[in-house]
C-alpha cells in the first residue's frame, strides 16, 4: 500500500481541517542528519477522530508536534482550518494554538502549584477568552463535563492519574477549540480509566470534534475512526476503522 | 476575589517552595540590609554633621595669643568693627588638673586634702568666656544638653558632652580645679555639645566651660588668650588667611600683642572627617559588593527555578501562552521576590543603621538632631531590591521563555550534561578517589554555569576577608613603623616651661630611669613662598644629640649638632611638597620670620603634621632658652624598637609606676602636669584608633561572608532539588543515607576550598587596592604587609562554613526516598 495515496482516503463533502502537504522534518545533531518526517501529505476533515499508530521513533511525535505547532517544519506546508501554520510566528502561533487546538500529553502536564479549575482556566487567562468573571464559570462547566467538577479545587497531587487526565482534558477544551491533539493520553492509565478516558473523546467526536490522537493500545486504537500507521517518518497506510488489523497495530 | 490563574501560580509558586524563596529573598535582603545599614546611616551622619557644623558657626581664623597679653577685649572690639569680619569670640583657654571630689567631702576639705597621694589626677581643658558668650555665642558655638545653669554661676562648670565617653559624671558632682597658681572646687552644672570639640575618647582629656569671672577662682587672670574669628564663608581659604594675616598686622601688633599660634582652618574641615569618610566610603563599596555577590544569588537561583520549570514553560507555550505573557509571569515571580526581601532587609538595614549612627556619633562627637533616614535613601532602595532581581533575572528569564517548546517538553530537557570538556575527562580520569567521592566531585563540575557563580560569589568573599585581615596588619605594622623611632618608657608634658636641669634631675631621682631628655613643644607656620601661611603644626625641639628618636628618613638626615636644621614627616610633606631636601623654609614663630634648612624627610606618626628641630633653637625663638615642656625617660634596658609590641607591652606595669611616681614628684615640686603618657599607652591608643577602621571593616566583609554562604547554601540545596532522581538511582543500587550525606558533604568543602583558593590569590591585590584607598582617604602613608595567618584562619573557617551551608541540604538528600526519587520530575 503505498502512503498518502488520495484513492484510500473517504470523500468528504467539506474542506479539510488540517492539511499537511509535502512536510518534512530532519534534524541535525552534530553534524549527523537524521529525517524524522518524510513527504507527509495528509488531509483531516472536521468530526475525524484519528489514530496515529507506530512504534516508538516512527515519527508520530513530531507529526502532532508539526501540526500543533509545537515544532518547525524543514519543508512543505501545514494548513489549520484556514490557517497557513508553517507562516506563523511564534506570538501569532501561540495566540493560534490557544484558540484552535487543544493539547492533551501523556503524562498530563498539569500545573502543580494550580488547582484543577485554575488549570482549566489557564487557556482562558492566557487567550483573553471569556471575561475574566465568567472564566472560573465556563472551567467548572468543561470540569463537569469531564466529570471532575466535584474535584475541581484540588490540586494536582490530590487527585489520580486519571482524574489528572481528565482535567488535562478539560482544560484542551478550554477555549472550544476545532481540534484536539493528543500524544498517548492513555499511555499512563491503567486499562479501566483509559477505557473512561476513551469514552470521553468519544463523547467529543460525536459533539463534532475533530480529534488527532497518538496511541499504542491496540484495543483502543481500533474504536478510531480512521487510522494512519506511521514507520520511519512516512504514513504507511492510512484506513478507516473498520478495517483495521491487528497486524497493522504493532 | 477573582485571581488570574497566572497570579495564582506566581503566588503558590512562592509558597509552595519555601526554602527556595526563602534563600533568593534572604540574598538580596542580605544586600538590601547592607546599603540600608551603610548608605542610609553615611547620609544621616552627614546631613546632622552638616547641620551641627553650619549650627556651631565654626571660626574662620584662630589667634593664640600670650598668655601675659593685656587689653585684649578693645583689640576684640576692633576687630568686631571691621567690615570682613562677620563675628568674633574671645575666650581664655587654660589647661589644669582635675580631681572628683567625694560626696561625703566638703569642698574645705576637699581643697586642703585633695588630690592625696596617688590619687589619679586628669587633665582637664578649661574654656572661660563671658556672660555673652553663653547667651549670644556669633563664634564656635556650643550648646546646652542638660544644664541647671545657662550660663553658670562662678561656682559651676559645664561639661563638654564628649567626656562622658570616659567619665560617669553627673550634674551636681563636683570637681576640684588645680591650677599652677590656685585651686577650687566647682560643681557641675550641666553639659554641652560641641562639635568641634575633641571626643574624649581619644586623649582622655576633657573640655569644660566657665565664666571668665570664675578664673580669678583659679588664679588665672580673666584676659582672653584666644580670639576666634569669622569671615565671609564664601571666601577662599588663600582670601581669609590675607584677612588674617591683616588683622594681625593692623590690630594685634599695633597693641603689642604676641601672637603665638595663627590658625585658619579648612572649611568645613573636621578633624575626623577623614576618617569617617574613608570608613564611610569602604563600607559603601563593600555593601554594593554585597548587593552584587547577591545578584548573582538571584541569577543561580531564576536559572535553577527555570531549569525546574521547564517542562510548566513548555505545556504553558503549548495551551496557548505567549511569550510576553510567561516572561510578565516571571517577572512578576522575581519582582515577588524583592518586595518580600525590601521588607526583610529594610528594617533589618535602618535598626542596624542607628546603632552605626549611634556608635559613630558617639566617637566622633556629633549631636544628632533628627534620627530618619532620608527619603530618597528609602526609595533608592525600593527601587534597588526591585531592579536587582529584575536585572539579575532577565536573561535567565529571557533564555528560559525563547527556549522552543518542543526542546521544553521534551524528556531531556534537564538532563545534566558531562563529558564533554576536557575538565570533564580529566575528572573522570581520577580513579583513585572512592566511586562516592569521584561522583561528588564530578557533580560539582556538571553544573559549570552555577558553579561558576557561586564561586565567584564565594571567592569574592573570601577574598575581602582576607584583605581585611591584611588591612589589619598593615595598619599594625604602621603603627609599629612609626613607633620604631620612639625609644622611651614615659613621657610627661609641662603646661608651663620648667627648667631643663630641674626636669633631668626629678626624672633620674627614679630608681627605674636610666636616661632622660627634655623637649620643648611648640607650634609654628610656613610662610609659602606664594606669600600664604600654613596652618600652625605641632613642632617639637628635641636634644641634638637624642637618644629617644631614631628616625626613619625617606629623605635626607637629622640636623647635625649645633646646626639649625630642621626634620619634617611625610604628613607635612604631602601638603608642602616644595621641602624637598635640602630646601629652605620660611618659619614664623612668635611673630617674627625665620628661615631654616631641612635636612630630612621623616615616616610620618599618627599626630599628623610635625616638624622637629634642636631644642635650643626652638627655644631660643619662643624665648625660653634652659626650659622645656616636656620630660622623656628611659627605663633600665630601653635599648628596644617600638615596633616590638610584645616588649612594650611586657614594660606596661614598669612604665606606669615610673609616670606615677614623676608625676608625684613634680607635683611636690610645684610643676604643673598638662599630659602624660606611658610607651604601652600610645601604642595601645594608636592601635585601638586604626582598629576602629578593621572593626568595620570586619563586620561588611562578614556580611559579604554571610552571602556567600547563602549562595552556597543555595547552590547545595538547587543541586540537590536537580539531582533527585539521581539520588534514586544512587539509593536503589545499595547507596546508604550515610553515603548520600556524604557526597553533598564533599561537594560543599570542593567549593569552598576552591573559593578560597581562588580567593586567596585575589587578596594579594585587593588588600593592596584597600590599604591605597585608605591611604588616599586618610592622607596618610600606611604601610603595607599581606597577613597570612589570614589565609590560613579563612580556610578553616571556610571548611566550617562550606559544611554547615551544605548540612540541611546534604540532609534533605539523604532523606529522599527511592519511589519519591523515581516519580521526580
Amino acid at each position: 500500500m503505498s502512503d498518502n495515496n488520495p484513492d484510500n482516503l473517504a470523500p468528504h463533502s467539506t474542506d479539510p481541517l488540517i492539511r499537511l502537504t509535502d512536510v518534512n522534518k530532519i534534524y541535525e545533531t552534530g553534524g549527523i542528519r537524521f529525517p524524522a518526517l518524510l513527504d507527509v501529505n495528509l488531509e483531516v476533515y472536521p468530526g475525524e477522530f484519528i489514530g496515529l499508530i507506530g512504534k516508538s521513533g516512527s515519527g508520530k511525535t513530531t507529526l502532532i508536534n508539526m501540526i500543533t505547532g509545537i515544532d518547525h517544519l524543514t519543508s512543505g506546508e501545514i494548513w489549520i482550518d484556514g490557517t497557513a501554520v508553517h507562516s506563523l510566528n511564534e506570538n501569532r502561533m501561540a495566540i493560534w494554538r490557544g484558540r484552535t487546538i487543544g493539547v492533551v500529553f501523556q503524562f498530563f502536564q498539569l500545573l502543580p502549584t494550580l488547582t484543577a479549575i485554575e488549570n482549566a482556566m489557564l487557556p482562558m487567562d492566557f487567550c483573553n477568552i471569556h471575561a475574566r468573571a465568567d472564566r472560573a464559570d465556563v472551567a467548572l462547566h468543561y470540569l463537569e463535563q469531564v466529570e471532575m467538577a466535584d474535584h475541581a479545587y484540588k490540586l494536582p497531587t490530590e487527585l489520580s492519574g486519571g482524574q489528572q487526565q481528565r482535567v488535562a482534558i478539560a482544560r484542551a477544551l478550554a477555549n472550544d477549540p476545532p481540534l484536539i491533539v493528543a500524544d498517548e493520553p492513555t499511555g499512563n492509565l491503567d486499562s479501566k480509566t483509559a477505557d473512561s478516558v476513551f469514552s470521553l473523546f468519544e463523547s467529543l467526536v460525536a459533539r463534532g470534534k475533530t480529534i488527532v490522537m497518538v496511541t499504542h493500545d491496540r484495543d483502543l486504537a481500533k474504536r478510531v475512526t480512521r487510522s494512519l500507521h506511521v514507520t520511519d517518518g512516512r504514513i504507511t497506510s492510512d484506513v478507516t476503522s473498520d478495517i483495521v488489523s491487528d497486524v497493522q497495530v504493532q | 476575589m477573582n485571581i488570574a490563574p497566572r497570579t495564582v501560580k506566581v503566588l503558590r509558586d512562592l509558597s509552595a517552595n519555601k526554602s527556595r524563596t526563602f534563600l533568593v529573598v534572604l540574598s538580596i535582603a542580605v544586600g538590601i540590609f547592607a546599603i540600608a545599614s551603610t548608605l542610609g546611616a553615611r547620609q544621616v551622619l552627614l546631613r546632622e554633621f552638616d547641620h551641627g557644623f553650619e549650627l556651631s558657626q565654626r571660626h574662620s581664623i584662630s589667634f593664640t595669643l600670650d598668655d601675659r597679653s593685656t587689653g585684649v577685649d578693645g583689640v576684640v572690639r576692633q576687630i568686631d568693627g571691621r567690615d570682613d569680619v562677620l563675628g568674633t569670640s574671645a575666650r581664655r583657654a587654660s589647661s589644669m588638673s582635675f580631681t572628683i571630689v567625694p560626696d561625703d567631702m566638703s569642698n574645705e576639705d576637699a581643697l586642703s586634702t585633695l588630690p592625696a597621694p596617688g590619687q589619679d589626677r586628669e587633665i582637664i581643658h578649661i574654656h572661660a568666656l563671658d556672660t555673652d558668650g553663653f547667651l549670644q555665642p556669633q563664634v564656635s558655638r556650643f550648646h546646652p544638653l542638660s544644664t541647671r545653669a545657662w550660663p553658670p554661676s562662678t561656682n559651676d562648670i559645664i561639661i563638654e558632652a564628649s567626656a562622658l565617653q570616659v567619665y560617669d559624671f553627673e550634674i551636681g558632682d563636683r570637681l576640684l580645679l588645680e591650677a599652677p597658681f590656685g585651686k577650687a572646687v566647682f560643681r557641675i552644672a550641666g553639659f554641652s555639645h560641641d562639635i568641634n570639640a575633641v571626643p574624649a575618647m581619644f586623649f582622655n582629656q576633657v573640655e569644660a566651660f566657665v565664666t571668665m569671672d570664675a578664673l580669678h577662682r583659679l588664679g588665672i587672670p580673666a584676659e582672653p588668650n584666644r580670639i576666634l574669628i569669622n569671615v565671609d564663608p564664601e571666601l577662599s581659604r588663600v582670601q581669609v588667611a590675607r584677612i588674617a594675616d591683616s588683622i594681625e598686622e593692623e590690630q594685634l601688633n599695633p597693641a603689642q600683642i604676641i601672637v603665638s599660634r595663627k590658625e585658619v582652618p579648612e572649611p568645613d574641615f573636621h578633624f575626623f572627617g577623614s576618617m569617617f569618610e574613608a570608613v564611610s566610603v569602604l563600607l559603601l563599596v563593600m555593601a554594593f559588593m554585597a548587593l552584587a555577590l547577591s545578584a548573582f544569588l538571584v541569577i543561580t537561583t531564576t536559572n535553577a527555578i527555570l531549569i525546574q520549570q521547564t517542562r510548566q514553560l513548555g505545556i504553558m507555550k503549548a495551551i496557548g501562552g505567549r511569550r510576553s505573557q510567561i516572561t510578565a509571569l516571571y517577572i512578576k515571580l522575581v519582582l515577588a521576590y524583592g518586595v518580600l526581601a525590601l521588607l526583610l532587609g529594610l528594617p533589618f538595614g535602618i535598626i542596624f543603621g542607628y546603632g552605626f549612627i549611634d556608635y559613630a556619633a558617639g566617637v566622633l562627637n556629633f549631636y544628632i538632631f533628627e534620627m530618619t533616614y532620608p527619603l530618597w535613601v528609602i526609595v533608592l532602595l525600593a527601587a534597588v531590591s526591585l531592579l536587582l532581581p529584575l536585572c539579575a533575572a532577565f536573561f535567565p528569564i529571557m533564555r528560559g521563555v525563547r527556549r522552543p517548546i518542543v526542546d521544553s517538553l521534551g524528556s531531556y530537557a534537564n538532563l545534566v550534561k558531562f563529558g564533554g570538556g576536557w575538565l570533564d575527562r580529566t575528572l573522570s580520569k581520577i580513579t583513585f578517589l572512592s566511586r562516592p567521592t569521584a561522583l561528588a566531585l564530578r557533580s560539582t563540575f556538571a553544573r559549570k554555569g552555577r558553579l561558576a557563580l557561586t564561586l565567584t560569589t564565594l571567592a569574592l568573599a573570601s577574598a575581602v576577608v582576607m584583605s581585611v585581615f591584611s588591612a589589619h596588619a598593615s595598619l599594625q605594622l604602621t603603627v609599629d613603623t612609626i613607633g620604631s623611632w620612639w625609644r622611651y618608657d614615659a613621657q610627661i608634658t609641662f603646661a608651663h616651661p620648667v627648667d631643663n636641669d630641674s626636669l633631668k634631675r626629678i626624672a633620674l631621682e627614679n630608681d627605674d630611669v636610666v636616661y632622660a631628655e627634655t623637649w620643648i613643644d611648640g607650634r609654628v607656620t610656613i610662610s609659602r613662598p606664594d606669600g600664604t601661611t600654613n596652618d600652625s603644626f605641632w613642632t617639637l625641639g628635641v636634644p641634638a644629640d637624642t637618644r629617644i628618636l631614631d628616625f626613619d628618613f625617606e629623605h635626607g638626615y637629622w640636623p647635625e649638632p649645633g646646626s639649625q636644621g630642621v626634620v619634617i614627616t611625610t604628613e607635612l610633606f604631602t601638603t608642602e611638597e616644595y621641602l624637598l631636601p635640602p630646601a629652605t623654609v620660611t618659619l614664623i614663630v612668635g611673630g617674627q620670620e625665620i628661615e631654616r634648612p631641612v635636612t630630612g624627610i621623616a615616616t610620618g606618626s599618627l599626630q599628623g603634621a610635625t616638624m622637629f628641630m634642636c631644642r635650643d633653637d626652638l627655644a631660643d625663638l619662643q624665648g625660653i632658652v634652659g626650659a622645656s615642656t616636656r620630660v622623656v625617660v628611659q627605663a633600665d634596658g630601653s635599648q628596644f624598637s617600638h615596633a616590638d609590641r610584645q616588649t612594650i607591652f611586657a614594660r606596661a606595669d614598669l612604665q606606669q609606676s615610673i609616670l606615677d611616681d614623676l608625676d608625684e614628684h613634680y607635683l611636690n615640686h610645684g610643676y604643673v602636669v598638662a599630659s602624660t603618657q606611658t610607651a604601652a599607652g600610645q601604642l595601645e591608643a594608636s592601635s585601638e584608633h586604626l582598629d576602629i577602621l578593621t572593626t568595620f571593616l570586619l563586620i561588611m566583609a562578614l556580611a559579604l561572608a554571610v552571602v556567600g554562604i547563602i549562595g552556597l547554601s543555595g547552590s547545595m540545596t538547587l543541586t540537590v532539588i536537580e539531582s533527585t532522581r539521581e539520588i534514586g538511582i544512587m539509593r536503589s543500587v545499595g547507596a546508604s543515607h550515610r553515603a548520600i550525606f556524604g557526597v553533598y558533604i564533599t561537594q560543599g568543602l570542593v567549593v569552598g576550598t576552591i573559593s578560597w583558593f581562588l580567593g586567596a590569590w585575589l587578596s594579594w591585590p585587593m588588600s593592596y587596592g584597600l590599604m591605597a584607598a585608605l591611604r588616599a582617604a586618610l592622607e596618610m602613608r600606611l604601610s603595607y604587609t599581606f597577613a597570612p595567618v589570614g589565609v590560613v584562619v579563612w580556610l578553616v573557617m571556610v571548611w566550617i562554613i562550606s559544611a554547615v551551608a551544605s548540612l540541611l541540604p546534604a540532609w534533605r538528600a539523604s532523606q529522599v526516598s527511592i519511589r519519591d526519587a523515581i516519580s521526580h520530575e
